[in-house]
């Protein structure tokens, strides 16, 4: 018998077993593979796995759009928007120098007012030391830094390099590796103070505050958009075009402006008042040319607020300091006197120097008797008994209707921040009496705001129609222009009414001679001295509001100025403090308005109503 | 039966044959799935590169390291071609600013003054009458809505509307044909 010492070949049926068998592991293993990818995907924990992954592939970021100019009439900006830098440290850079970081920036931020200060080294020293734990991987170490003095910086940052270019191994080299400069845009105001309680400021958070700024805030501010963009970097997508903030284009004219912070300022000095407030505005749509108040601040330092503006001092008088106004409000008597026909311009009174009304005697200015008056005396003389006496034939529900037609005690509606309503006390108040209608007569135991007066009265200007003040002329948003159109609010006189009151107040200043007049132009006007009550509510002050309205030119109307000099005391008298005030500034005014005199004008006029 | 017949007819009953058909069938697609797959690879490398590309560029427009290459250029030559829009926007923004500084009504008077102009009278004034004057205009700093008007394609004019949102007409083979050309050219240029 052979014996043979070789193994068994392996009969052809078991090796097909044995492959079969292995094929079937494989494709068992591959199956189980798919049948664990589908559970993936359809398990209740697919969801939760996915969005964890989703965290990974997007990140958040908040883009901000640039804020809006505010320009004047004529386009010249008076606040725009000038690149800043954030420097920061990126605490994940191994080889940054902490000393070197700290010492180049506390040298060359020291003309910085903010930075100017011995603990500002070893402040940015101890947080550009930190290490990047709990996340932190940044850190702020200067802010509203300038072009110059980013400039600086580099300039170090590559004489460091220079100077280290052969020892770059060296674990102590000075250097600036590891610092970051951001750019971002930071509020400016080209034109310091001018118009500043109009304007308003912006705060370093994009706060708007005061006027247009705070007013206009989300329209200026534009609308910041936060947006998940893609990590993944085949998926990498374009920025967002977020549009910027609508500019503003006010109704203020800059050279008319200055103008009057001027005049204003110079007056305010020579007559040693407190404060004082001007506004210029158009009677035809109630645009506003100009809008002064003192004190003012220049914005570009808002900071200093609270240094300026002390206590409850307005930021802006013209809008938020109400007043009595004295006798210029007797225009608004007379104007619904001769509305309502309790009186006509040829109406005689008897002043014996007291009138009796609500138990008590109203008396004249100079506590005088002024005999038999017309009612352009009256005005003219400025006679509180007459007006009194005036108000007491229309009667209380006649005079207080007209009042709140002419939107005494309630918000002009001018699209400004802070604005106060006033006061007007009615018939049915706890705190009305029956003497009010005398006193009111002649604007004393009513508030108001300069700028409430001046739209009331520039009804008379406007053949008895009042239009909404307003500051803002047109904005601009994404790259339109939408103009504002004027708004008229209301018609508390008839044009022939206006046109009466406007020729006795013109002739009046012409009797009188006035400090007002302006020459070559027949304004009119009225002047106003306000006693002023203590907080007893007693007039036992000698201090006074100085006031004068007027408008011009008298056939038509392009301007109308309102002057309030708060507490003079050079003279207590609207007609000596606040008239020549006007005066000179309705002089300058026309210039700047191409205003011809009203000889030439009305020739020109004529001449171009023959010419075919 | 011939030698060469019979050398076919062995040829074609060889079982070694339809392994090798198998085979080759096996290697020919797994070929085909590596070369679209190194397309696909391919294409997925360049896409990412320039991706992050972008994307780095999109950070450096928000953020520059103080002694980056392109910060320190940027000093020297303001309208460099690496200057971002964003950079480009802010270096605008500090333009008009400068302007609006340099033409406050301050300076402009100061430097009128120095030149030896003063402020104008009211009685030193001399008005004339010139036909064809216009007043001075308000700002105009862009064109008012309106309603827009617009060429639809089709001989016919639109009124109203945005004009930007107004979509050309476009056939859907006409669509399908630029995908595939687009297509293709993606193509083409993820060749090696």
């Amino acid at each position: 018998m052979k014996q043979t010492l070789a193994s068994p070949v392996p009969h052809r049926s078991s090796l097909v077993r044995r492959y079969q068998f292995v094929a079937l592991f494989f494709a068992a293993a591959a199956v189980a593979i798919v049948a664990q990818m589908i559970r993936l995907q359809i398990s209740p924990d697919a969801i939760e796995l996915r969005s964890r992954g989703q965290l990974y592939t997007q990140e958040l970021h908040t883009f901000f759009p640039a804020r809006g100019e505010i320009r004047d009439r004529w386009g010249n900006v008076l606040a725009g928007n000038q690149t800043v830098y954030e420097i920061g440290v990126d605490l994940q850079t191994r080889s940054r120098n902490p000393e070197t970081i700290a010492f180049t920036l506390s040298r060359v931020l020291s003309t910085h007012a903010e930075y100017n200060r011995p603990e500002y080294y070893d402040s940015v020293f101890t947080a550009a030391s930190r290490q990047p734990i709990s996340g932190t991987v940044y850190a702020v170490l200067a802010d509203y830094v300038t072009e110059t003095e980013v400039a600086e910086i580099r300039r170090w940052s590559q004489e460091y390099e220079q100077l280290y270019q052969d020892r770059a191994d060296d674990k102590n080299r000075q250097t600036l590796q590891g610092l970051i400069i951001r750019p971002h845009l930071m509020r400016v105001y080209p034109e310091k103070d001018l118009a500043s309680g109009v304007i308003g400021f912006v705060n370093r958070q994009g706060e708007g505050f005061f006027g247009v700024e705070a007013r206009y805030n989300p329209l200026l501010a534009g609308e910041p958009q936060t947006l998940p963009m893609s990590t993944d970097p085949t998926r990498a997508q374009q920025l967002p075009a977020i549009p910027d903030g609508a500019t503003l284009i006010l109704t203020l004219d800059r050279e008319i402006q200055r103008m009057a912070e001027q005049v204003l300022d110079d007056a305010i000095v020579a007559n040693g008042a407190e404060g004082g407030s001007v506004v210029i505005l158009d009677p035809r749509n109630g645009e506003i040319l100009a809008m002064v108040s003192t004190p003012r601040l220049d914005l570009n330092q808002y900071w200093q607020y609270s240094d300026i503006f002390p206590g409850a001092t307005p930021f802006n008088r013209a809008v938020s300091r109400d007043y009595e106004p004295g006798s210029v409000y007797k225009v608004l008597t007379m104007a619904g006197a001769l509305d309502s026909g309790a009186v006509k311009p040829e109406t005689t009174f008897l002043d014996t120097g007291s009138f009796a009304i609500g138990g008590y005697y109203i008396h004249n200015w100079n506590w005088g008797a002024w005999g038999e008056q017309n009612m352009t005396g009256c005005m003219q003389h400025s006679l509180n008994v007459c007006l009194a006496w005036v108000a007491s034939q229309m009667g209380t529900d006649i005079f207080y209707s007209y009042m709140q037609k002419f939107g005494i005690g309630r918000l002009t509606g001018i699209d400004l921040d802070g604005e106060v309503p006033g006061r007007l006390k009615i018939p049915g108040d706890s705190d009305w009496y029956d003497v009010e209608l005398g006193t009111n007569s002649f604007g004393q135991g009513v508030a108001v705001t300069p700028l409430q007066l001046s739209a009331a009265i520039a009804s008379v200007a406007n053949q008895g129609e009042m239009m909404s003040p307003h500051i803002v002329m047109a904005y601009v948003e994404n790259g339109q222009q939408y103009t504002i159109p004027p708004r008229p609010i209301s018609h508390p006189i008839s044009a022939e009414t206006a046109h009466t009151l406007t020729e006795m107040l013109a002739v009046s200043l012409e009797d009188e001679a006035s400090d007002a007049l302006v020459p070559g132009y027949r304004v009119a006007g009225k002047t106003g001295t306000a006693s002023i009550a203590g907080p007893t509510g007693l007039y036992d002050s000698d201090l006074t509001n100085a006031s004068f309205v007027g408008w011009g030119p008298v056939d038509d109307p392009r301007f109308l100025i309102y002057v309030w000099i708060e507490k003079p005391t050079s003279s207590p008298w609207g007609s000596v403090v606040a008239a020549p005030i006007f005066s000179q500034l309705a002089q300058r005014l026309v210039v700047l308005l191409n205003l011809p005199p009203d000889t030439i004008r009305l020739a020109m006029a004529a001449q171009a109503s023959t010419t075919p | 039966m011939s030698t060469s017949s019979r050398f076919q007819q062995a040829y074609a009953q060889a079982p070694w044959r339809l392994q090798l058909q198998l085979s080759g069938a096996f290697i020919l697609a797994l070929i085909a799935a590596w070369m679209i797959a190194a397309m696909y690879l391919d294409v997925s490398t360049r896409a990412a590169a320039i991706g992050r590309q972008i994307q780095e560029m999109q950070v450096s427009s928000r953020s520059l390291s103080v002694n980056s290459a392109q910060s320190a250029g940027a000093e020297s030559d303001p309208l460099s071609d690496t200057l971002s829009i964003e950079e480009l926007r802010l270096i605008n923004e500090n333009l008009q600013t400068q302007l609006a500084y340099l033409s406050s009504d301050a300076l402009m008077v100061d430097r009128a003054t120095k030149m030896g102009f003063k402020p104008v009278a009211a009685d030193e004034l001399l008005y004339l009458q010139v036909a064809g004057y216009l007043p001075r205009q308000t700002a105009q700093l862009a064109p008012p809505p309106g309603p827009a008007v617009g060429e639809m394609g089709n001989g016919e004019w639109e009124v109203g509307g945005d004009p930007y949102r107004r979509q050309a007409p476009q056939a859907m083979l006409e669509w399908l044909r630029d995908e595939i050309l687009r297509a293709l050219e993606l193509v083409r240029e993820a060749q090696p």
